[in-house]
């Protein structure tokens, strides 16, 4: 990034700068450029009026269904999780394989308190007013360690607590001795099979496989409990995010940076990096179950399925869609990930295992992942570009969508086929179709493109007969950034030429 | 091997004699063993406060073991390491880099994505504690200090420049920077002038001449010009052992030293 900046355009930045050792390169103590820090700035309070009045509102006004809020909110739960990854493997260079578990034990707190009379859980007489499931272990007084999480306060400190303590222990054991890297990786996936296995047995008197369910029902299907659920989360997001910028602008984040890039090193400058990557690891646990703890209401079940090693797995998956290192790249990964996953799943599910493996390929073909794209948009914004008319774009499909869902679209216009689809739709992928011609800048339009699909897909706005429709013009925005990426219209064009002239001559 | 027997007996040792009370570090009856071989059979190694000794040898003749030594990467086998009146033989790296030993690494080992100032901030002494580290946001009261050592080693410019951005002679600078800052006591550093151009290894020369009288320094080195140009004592070491001892014109004449290096 830092190299694009410095580089004119039209020159790609390895012909001037040497190569150097492959390592994450990025000039933090640099101040973004005026022009940057202003589109930030606007960036930042659109998605803050977005994610806090305009969804609401639109929840309100019946555009968009509390089916999609709610989901929308379970993502966001997913987002403060991927904040841990990114501390403890994006900015420290740990590879953590048990995200999952200390997800699921701020769930399982969480799970319990909600399970239990003072979180409206549903208790009856003939199950002897405790949680139905004991019955089946013959259970008929509700344990004594069960006690305490009737009381909310109580939970709400224990599913962040027991995490934080259960991963530092853990952590600081383990680190040290001193073992390091991949050895580590492994352990922690031994850890979270451990854990998976436990907590699917009955005698644990957490539900075994069948988890923690038949929560208050209102929590998921009521319209204001949904909304503040959501914006809670949406809140605990924004604070999460704001205290984990402090933690990795700290001394201590360069610390932490260090431990990444060469930790050995620390030693000889009187460090104890085993404390530090325990403290991020703990850090990282503690997010992951203020996540856990938010995601069970939402949810209303929890089981030990959510924490094999494959979901953790899929934490660190978010964050090197989004890119590593970066905070605000770990929750764009996290939600870019988890409602194409949604999306595709329900559209056509026999793709998602090609979609997977598509993912695993991009992210070792790009490190950086969706945050370079971002960070080039950023640039060429600086650079002078407008992206007021993608921006137009952007707006006009969300609001033909709106109205089209509200039923105020009128009918003449999905009368009018034209070629078997409806003139509505035209007009839509006209508008896409505007923003990869309005001479905007490469980064922006799959970006956007992306942008588009993803808020669209959130809000439910897609009725389901325009579903090839977001493929289509998926396909096609990426098909223009490859092109104009690669080159590849000009070089047909000087290929043809050249055996025109070929032929002339001979 | 029976000519070299015959030198040792006829020519005297050439060794510095410094006593006990006079160090700041001595390295006593000192032994590293890799596999069954012997990287370090030293019998006393000491260097005086505020004194620039330079360490040579031919290839593998153990002066980065002796580094690992002082600094606490290797274990001793046998013998001892005193350090500022203590036994520090058995400490831990991060204590003895605490109690005051600064090391630069033969290979410049720095953070690639933390920038030059951000190399002096973590290196400036200051509590190393996760807890005292997180409350210190941004040490701005240091600002001066970094500024100034980062133009005491000529980085000045490239301040907020990661460090895998610079040259290799900038990296080796870059390392003398963390260095400074921090202050030690005891300063090891190995092979500061590899990788340099000419300019870079006389500023190399000028800078630790500079330290020379306030600081104490360890050097090892290749280049004999560079040596030279430090006008300090050198220990002579190969296949472990310590050959020589003295002024530098002393120790060149020195037969044992010259077959060392010929002889190979
Ligand atoms: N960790 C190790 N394991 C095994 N052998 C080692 C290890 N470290 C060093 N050695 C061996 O010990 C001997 C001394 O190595 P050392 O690195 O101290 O030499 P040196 O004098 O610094 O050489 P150079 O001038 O090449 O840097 C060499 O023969 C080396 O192969
Ligand atoms: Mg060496």
């Amino acid at each position: 990034m830092a190299l694009a900046r410095l580089i004119p355009r039209g020159e790609t930045p390895t012909s001037r700068v040497p190569r150097l050792e492959p390592v994450d390169v990025r000039a933090y103590g640099a101040r973004p450029a005026p022009e940057i820090a202003r589109f930030r700035r606007r960036t930042i309070a659109t998605l803050l009026v977005l994610l806090f009045v305009v969804i609401p509102a639109l929840q309100w006004a019946g555009v968009v269904e509390p089916y999609n809020v709610n989901r929308i909110g379970r993502y966001l739960c997913f987002a403060i999780a991927a904040l841990g990854v990114d501390l403890i493997w994006g900015y420290t260079g740990v590879l953590t394989l048990c995200h999952a578990l200390f997800f699921c034990l701020g769930a399982y707190a969480m799970g319990m308190h909600l399970s239990l009379p003072g979180g409206g859980g549903d208790v009856r007489p003939e199950y002897h007013n405790i949680p139905q499931f004991f019955f089946f272990n013959n259970v008929n007084v509700l344990p004594a360690w069960w006690r305490p999480f009737d009381s909310l306060p109580f939970a709400v400190v224990a599913a962040i607590l027991v995490p934080t303590l259960v991963a530092g222990l853990f952590a600081f054991f383990i680190f040290r001795n001193r073992v390091r890297g991949v050895y580590f990786s492994i352990i922690t996936q031994a850890l979270a099979w451990g854990a998976f296995l436990a907590f699917s047995r009955n005698e644990l008197l957490l539900g075994g496989t069948n988890g923690l369910t038949n929560f208050y029902k209102p929590l998921n299907a009521n319209g204001a409990w949904i909304l503040g659920f959501y914006l809670a989360t949406a809140a605990a997001l924004v604070l999460s995010l704001i205290g984990c910028r402090a933690l990795t602008r700290s001394k201590l984040g360069r610390v932490l940076i260090g431990v990444r890039d060469r930790e050995p090193r620390l030693y000889f400058l009187g460090y104890r990096p085993e404390l530090y990557k325990t403290f991020a690891f703990a850090a990282a646990a503690a997010l992951a179950g203020l996540g856990g703890l938010l995601y069970v209401p939402q949810n209303g079940i929890v089981t030990p399925n959510v924490m094999r090693v494959e979901d953790s797995i899929w934490m660190v998956v978010w964050v090197a869609v989004g890119g590593r290192g970066r905070l605000w790249g770990a929750i764009m990964g996290a939600l870019v990930v988890n409602f194409s996953y949604s999306m595709l799943t329900s559209d056509m599910p026999q793709a998602w295992p090609f979609i997977e493996g598509a993912l695993f390929l991009a992210v070792l073909a790009f490190p950086d992942g969706l945050s370079q794209l971002w960070l080039r948009l950023e640039s060429e914004v600086a650079g002078g570009r407008s992206i007021a008319r993608l921006l137009a774009a952007f707006v006009f499909v969300e609001a033909v969508l709106m109205i089209d869902k509200l039923g105020w679209l009128p009918s003449i216009l999905s009368m009018v086929q034209i070629a078997f689809v409806p003139l509505k739709y035209w007009l839509l992928i006209i508008a896409a179709t505007a923003v990869g011609w309005s001479r905007p800048a490469p980064a922006a339009v799959p970006l956007l493109g992306l942008a588009i699909l993803i808020v669209s897909e959130a809000l439910g706005l897609f009725p389901a007969e325009a579903t090839p429709l977001k493929y289509l013009v998926v396909v096609a925005l990426a098909g223009w950034y490859v092109a104009r990426e690669t080159d590849v219209v000009a070089r047909v064009v000087r290929w043809l030429r050249r055996r025109r002239v070929e032929d002339a001559a001979s | 091997m029976s000519a070299s027997v015959h030198t040792d007996v006829a020519t005297p040792d050439l060794r510095l004699a410094i006593a006990p009370e006079e160090s700041l570090l001595r390295v006593e009856h000192a032994t590293v063993v890799f596999d069954g071989f012997k990287a370090l059979d030293i019998d006393s190694f000491a260097v005086r406060p505020n004194e620039v000794r330079v360490v040579i040898g031919p290839n593998g003749a153990g002066k980065t073991t002796l580094c690992d030594v002082i600094s606490g990467k290797t274990k001793l086998a046998s013998g001892r390491c005193v350090f500022d009146g203590t036994d520090i033989t058995k400490w831990k790296d991060f204590q003895i880099a605490r109690r005051g030993v600064g090391r630069k690494f033969q290979t410049p080992s720095v953070f690639g994505s933390l920038t030059v100032r951000e190399h002096l901030e973590l290196a400036a002494p200051a509590s190393r504690g996760v807890g005292s580290v997180l409350r210190n946001r941004r040490p701005s009261g240091r600002d001066g200090e970094i500024l100034a050592v980062a133009r005491a080693v000529g980085l000045e410019p490239l301040c907020d420049v990661a460090a895998a951005y610079l040259s290799h002679g900038q990296r080796q600078l870059l390392e003398i920077g963390t260095l400074l800052i921090a202050q030690p006591k005891l300063l090891l550093i190995d092979e500061p002038a590899a990788g340099l151009s000419d300019t870079e290894t006389a500023a190399m020369a000028k800078l630790l001449r500079r330290l020379a009288g306030s600081h104490t320094v360890i050097v090892i080195e290749h280049d004999m010009d560079f040596v030279r140009q430090l006008e300090a004592d050198v220990t002579v070491l190969n296949e472990g052992r310590i050959l020589a001892e003295g002024p530098m014109s002393a120790v060149q004449a020195d037969p044992r030293v010259i077959e060392a290096y010929l002889g190979r």
